[in-house]
């Protein structure tokens, strides 16, 4: 039973792991740009929740969406001032740029906040339990599945049904041509990146809900987000779910197993089904 | 300067020669203190150069090139620590090692492209990392120290550790300028600029990346191998830390991606910032990665790239068109 109940948990992990992804997936599947200072930001949305959180009414969780705004306006200006500057068929000064960001970000972080571990307390959220059957199970991890979910099939469904979501998804098949309809395709960049971010600074509370932070766990997050992206298969939007899921079980069941290996299994199935089927889980289905 | 092409490799055979001699008779001069920064100075110009080597001429980015430092000085610490020999004797070794693991993975990392395989190479060098710290044959988290050396006078240690830290800071320079001339060097540039287009002129594409890839992972793994010699002690967190990328790629961005001369621009400015920041922490990271930040957006091409521009010199003769300003760059891959 102490086994389904790891499993399960691990399930719960999944789906907000799934969602540290989804920024970055989505980031990429819309502009092919990969922002590796995605992990920071998302402990910086983490640090503007501590910061917010006395001020937030009714409860706590409720802290998601000033910070949600607030990422979705640093995103476009992130993407006006910055990436938009050096977009080009070459990928390189893209990535270094964000790679550079990350540091200047990682270290003033360190330097403003000290590098003691955190957490954004949620009161008696936290430690509520129900038993499920048979199975006790915390409210706080259903409850950040449950969300995690809702974003994706929100996210899903605007893609697909409404007029910004068509445009994205045009700038995606190719940015080029959008313009010979007149549309901007580096507005569309902006939005597509603050929502990316929004997403991401979703993911970085709630991850800091349910365990803890330092100005330095932006490397470990941007490595979840990155093999959840690969194990999905690039760019596919449930495939990301399911390489979510793939990375809680594994973490939760190699902690039980082997206390101290942190992040290790999780790196090692990724690099497994890496081998074994290199278009991702979603790959290996559709073949 | 284009009177002196006919001539350049000769100039350039002659600069390597007058190198070579400047470094045998340095020790002579320098006192054992400076010694160690310089090989402090030319280890990390090597860590650089290797990156640079990667990501400017064979067009395959890697953000996990600490795996390879720490493989290499790890490889040497225990093949000297267990058989007893002379680390001196057996630092190819670390070479051999490092090479062979880059060749090993890949297969698989090059499933992936752009800032997927560079961040899968860090997810392998994260693996390696936090296996040897759980591992107390290997010296787990507190780390080896070299036994060999113990023994040894220091001044021989210190003599023969900056001949080898010398010899990596030559091979940085003309190595890789014999090498982006030669016939593997034209491959490597064709590949890089146009997958496509080398392949249909008989170039196999997936080989030479390989090549490339090996070669300069396995000379990192060289360099890891001689500055941790230098330290005598080696310890996971700091052989495989992130931050090493992170002054590579400082310096091969500020000098100029792609070619020889930038990096020994950029090695002189980081060491400058070192020396001025030094005891600031963090700020001097940040002042690193703003510095990045700001060369990507004004002059993608580095300083060296500004000079070149401006003023037209090319010392070398060996640059051809980097990844960054060639107008047709692969194309991007469709899915």
């Amino acid at each position: 039973m102490i086994w389904v109940e790891t499993i399960v948990n691990g399930l719960l992990l999944g789906g907000l792991y799934a969602l540290v992804g989804l920024g970055l997936g989505f980031a990429f599947g819309v502009m092919r740009i990969v922002n590796v200072a995605q992990g920071d930001f998302i402990v910086a949305a983490a640090f503007l929740g501590v910061f917010l959180l006395p001020w937030t009414p009714v409860h706590p969780l409720l802290v998601i969406v000033p910070v949600a705004i607030a990422a979705f306006g640093i995103g476009m200006l992130l993407q006006w001032l910055l990436i938009n500057r050096v977009l080009g068929q070459d990928q390189i000064p893209q990535i270094l740029l964000t790679f550079g960001l990350a540091i200047v970000l990682r270290n003033g972080m360190v330097e403003l906040f000290g590098a003691n571990t955190r957490s954004i307390d949620v009161g008696e959220l936290r430690f509520m339990g129900f038993d499920f059957l048979g199975l006790k199970l915390g409210v706080l991890p259903v409850l950040i599945l449950a969300i995690a979910l809702f974003l994706f099939a929100a996210l899903h469904l605007w893609l697909r049904r409404s007029n910004m979501g068509r445009l994205i998804r045009a700038t995606a098949d190719d940015h080029r041509i959008v313009q010979l309809s007149g549309v901007n395709f580096r507005s569309i960049y902006a939005v597509a990146m603050g929502l990316a971010m929004a997403l991401s600074a979703v993911a970085g509370i709630l991850l800091a809900m349910r365990g803890s932070f330092t100005p330095y766990s932006g490397a470990d997050r941007l490595l979840i987000a990155f093999e959840v992206v690969v194990i999905g298969g690039l760019g596919s939007f449930w495939g990301m779910f399911l390489g979510g899921m793939v990375l809680g079980v594994t973490q939760l069941v190699a902690l039980k197993l082997d206390p101290a290996s942190g992040l290790m299994y999780g790196h090692i199935v990724f690099i497994l089904i890496l081998i074994m089927s290199p278009n991702g889980l979603a790959g290996a289905f559709r073949r | 300067m284009k009177g002196l092409a006919p001539i350049r490799p000769t100039l350039v055979a002659a600069a390597a020669v007058l190198c070579t001699g400047l470094m045998i008779a340095t020790p002579w001069f320098v006192p054992e203190g400076n010694l160690r920064l310089m090989i402090e100075i030319f280890a990390v110009f090597a860590f650089a150069q290797g990156w640079n080597f990667l990501a400017g001429y064979v067009g395959i980015m890697s953000f996990g090139q600490q795996l390879f430092i720490g493989l290499g000085a790890y490889s040497l610490f225990l093949a000297s620590n267990w058989t007893g020999l002379n680390p001196f004797l057996i630092l190819p070794l670390s070479f051999v090692f490092s090479a062979a693991f880059a060749a090993a993975i890949t297969p698989f990392v090059f499933r992936l492209r752009d800032a997927y395989l560079a961040i899968s190479i860090w997810v392998i060098a994260e693996v390696v990392r936090l296996f040897i710290s759980q591992r107390d044959a290997l010296g787990s988290v507190s780390g080896l120290p070299l036994v060999a050396t113990r023994e040894m006078a220091r001044s021989v240690v210190a003599t023969s550790t900056f001949y080898y830290a010398g010899a990596l800071a030559i091979v940085s320079v003309f190595g890789l300028y014999y090498v982006s001339v030669s016939r593997l060097g034209l491959a490597l540039a064709a590949v890089r600029d146009n997958e496509g287009t080398a392949s249909a002129i008989g170039i196999n594409v997936w080989w030479t990346r390989f090549f490339g890839f090996v070669l300069g992972s396995g000379f990192t793994g060289l360099a890891g191998a001689v500055y941790y010699m230098s330290v005598f002690h080696v310890e996971p967190g700091g052989a495989f830390d992130p931050n090493w990328m992170v002054v590579m790629l400082f310096i091969v961005i500020i000098g100029g991606v792609g070619t020889i001369e930038g990096p020994i621009i950029g090695t002189a400015v980081y060491f400058l910032f070192r020396a001025w920041f030094a005891g600031t922490g963090n700020l001097y990271l940040m002042l690193l990665g703003a510095a990045a930040v700001l060369v990507m957006l004004i002059s993608p091409s580095g300083i060296w790239g500004i000079v070149k521009s401006r003023l037209g010199i090319d010392l070398l003769g060996a640059r051809r068109a980097s990844g960054l300003d060639a107008p047709t760059k692969k194309a991007r891959t469709a899915s």
